[in-house]
């Protein structure tokens, strides 16, 4: 089964329109990677019925309405009232989970380092995150729903959280839909990556599969515009031009080097505002 | 719906502190005046409103979208701040209830005191009940300006409708002359009938503010 499907999805707002198709198996970790703006924040909110689309369907763990009790969720931005504390907002998800596990919440705050009564507003920006990162992971949900979970964490407490949702995946039925501008993160973490732009899906694939069907050449300014339609992504710089190929567009002649999804993505997008 | 209800309960407490002291202060006060309407009535309209305050918190904070990613529904969030409003006026409609009668006991005039629970039953439920619908379609910010607007109108309507009814001036018609009058002369008729009136009022509003939040988008 699937553990998200968004078919035809389509939003529409004054200044910017979503037009989506995207599906997540269930034991999958889908990065959704986009610039501000591109759309990730939209997709997650219809995909949580927090908006309405205007055309199209979102289905989740085999629902048309979200079954919310199964899913765990960290916003952009952590959203807990300031007065409250770890202890507290415990308490308060006991109520409001039918599944909350407390010693599992209580031990997720040990390991992340998460005080228990210190307020809300008292914790620093990378602790909010992990705090809404522990109520996410502490009632048994079967998909992982998170937007820029990693953003505002420092390099170890990021590794320490994105081994966390690694963690969770070993379980057969779970999934994880990942957005982030940290690429390097999803990199470590993804089986699948989709490239959101302008609202816009650029490409969608096992992330294995990228780093196997592009590839990225040096030359110059002349050989690379010779290959005219096959270039996707360019970087022009005072030695030469960089450029993203499929693997079978690239001429043998010139020299090619280790692409990251990172270049992937920069280029394609760069590509595409040209 | 547990944990929202305790969720706003902590909020309460910390943030509302300063406004519950006005509440308990003024009821105290209360109870020196003679017959100050403004004293008995202020405690109520002051504290059916800290649903509202604790809303305006929601909504700064972001708990209110990420409330729309919480196994909650609409009608769960709506009901919640109504049944908060109805345990503030159970509570502050008890407290005046209590310093009034013990006033009133003390003065011989203990039989006035049915007559005060249509007026503060009516203050308790109608204001909210105007307010809470516009706050959950525009938000708090807008649904303030709204209400006061609202408000504004209804009073001046009143007021030059009274002018143009009677041909005297409204401060004769709406002070505590009229308010004193309401209280001699409550009836159990009129008054079960204002409490029935407000509480539908109050329900029709429920309803109202579940169906405009519903197509809220978060």
């Amino acid at each position: 089964m699937n553990a998200i499907e968004l078919k035809g999805l389509e939003k529409h707002y004054d200044d910017f329109d979503l037009k989506l198709d995207l599906t997540l198996p269930e034991g999958c970790i889908l990065g959704l990677v986009g610039e501000n703006g591109a759309g990730k924040s939209t997709t997650i909110r219809l995909l949580l019925g927090m908006a309405k689309p205007d055309a199209g369907s979102a289905t989740v763990l085999g629902q048309e309405r979200p079954p919310l009790e199964e899913i765990g969720v960290v916003l952009d931005e952590p959203a807990f009232p300031e007065c409250l504390s770890a202890k507290k907002l415990g308490k308060i998800m006991a109520g409001i989970y039918r599944n909350w596990d407390q010693p599992c919440f209580e031990g997720l705050l040990r390991k992340l380092s998460v005080p228990e009564t210190k307020p809300f507003k008292e914790l620093s920006r990378g602790m909010k995150m992990k705090l809404s990162i522990a109520v996410a992971l502490s009632h048994h949900a079967r998909l992982l729903v998170l937007d820029e979970p990693t953003s505002g964490l420092d390099p170890v407490v990021r590794d320490e959280v994105v081994e966390l949702f690694s963690e969770f995946t070993r379980e057969e039925d779970h999934a994880v839909l990942i957005s982030s501008h940290i690429v390097s993160d999803l990199e470590k973490l993804c089986d699948y990556v989709a490239f959101l732009h302008r609202g816009r899906l650029l490409l969608c694939e096992e992330a294995d599969a990228l780093r196997e069907q592009y590839v990225l050449v040096q030359g110059t300014r002349e050989e690379i515009d010779a290959l005219g339609a096959a270039v996707l992504g360019r970087r022009n710089s005072p030695y030469g031009v960089s450029a993203v190929l499929k693997r079978e567009d690239a001429p043998e002649s010139l020299r090619r080097s280790a692409l990251s999804i990172e270049d992937l993505f920069i280029l394609m997008v760069k590509e595409e505002r040209t | 719906m547990k944990g929202l209800l305790r969720k706003d309960l902590y909020m309460m407490a910390a943030y509302c502190r300063s406004f519950l002291l006005i509440v308990f202060g003024f009821a105290i006060v209360g109870a020196f005046g003679q017959d100050n309407w403004f004293f008995i009535f202020y405690p109520m309209i002051v504290g059916v409103m800290l649903p509202v305050t604790i809303q305006s918190y929601d909504e700064k904070f972001r708990w209110e979208r990420y409330c729309g990613a919480l196994p909650v529904t609409r009608a769960q969030v709506v009901s919640v701040k109504y049944l908060l409003t109805l345990i503030m006026v159970g509570a502050v409609f008890a407290l005046i209830m209590l310093v009034q009668g013990l006033r009133l006991g003390l003065a011989g005039r203990l039989a006035e005191l049915p007559a005060l629970i249509p007026i503060l039953l009516a203050i308790g439920l109608i204001g909210p009940a105007i307010l809470l619908p516009i706050i959950f379609r525009l938000g708090v910010e807008k649904g303030r300006i709204a209400y006061y607007i609202l408000i504004g109108a209804i009073c001046a309507f009143g007021v030059i409708l009274s002018y143009r009814l009677s041909g005297t001036p409204p401060e004769t018609i709406g002070g505590a002359d009229a308010a004193t009058q309401i209280v001699v002369q409550g009836s159990l008729g009129g008054t079960l009938l204002t409490v029935a009136v407000s509480a539908l009022i109050y329900a029709l509003s429920w309803l109202l503010s579940i169906c405009f939040y519903r197509k809220r988008e978060l």
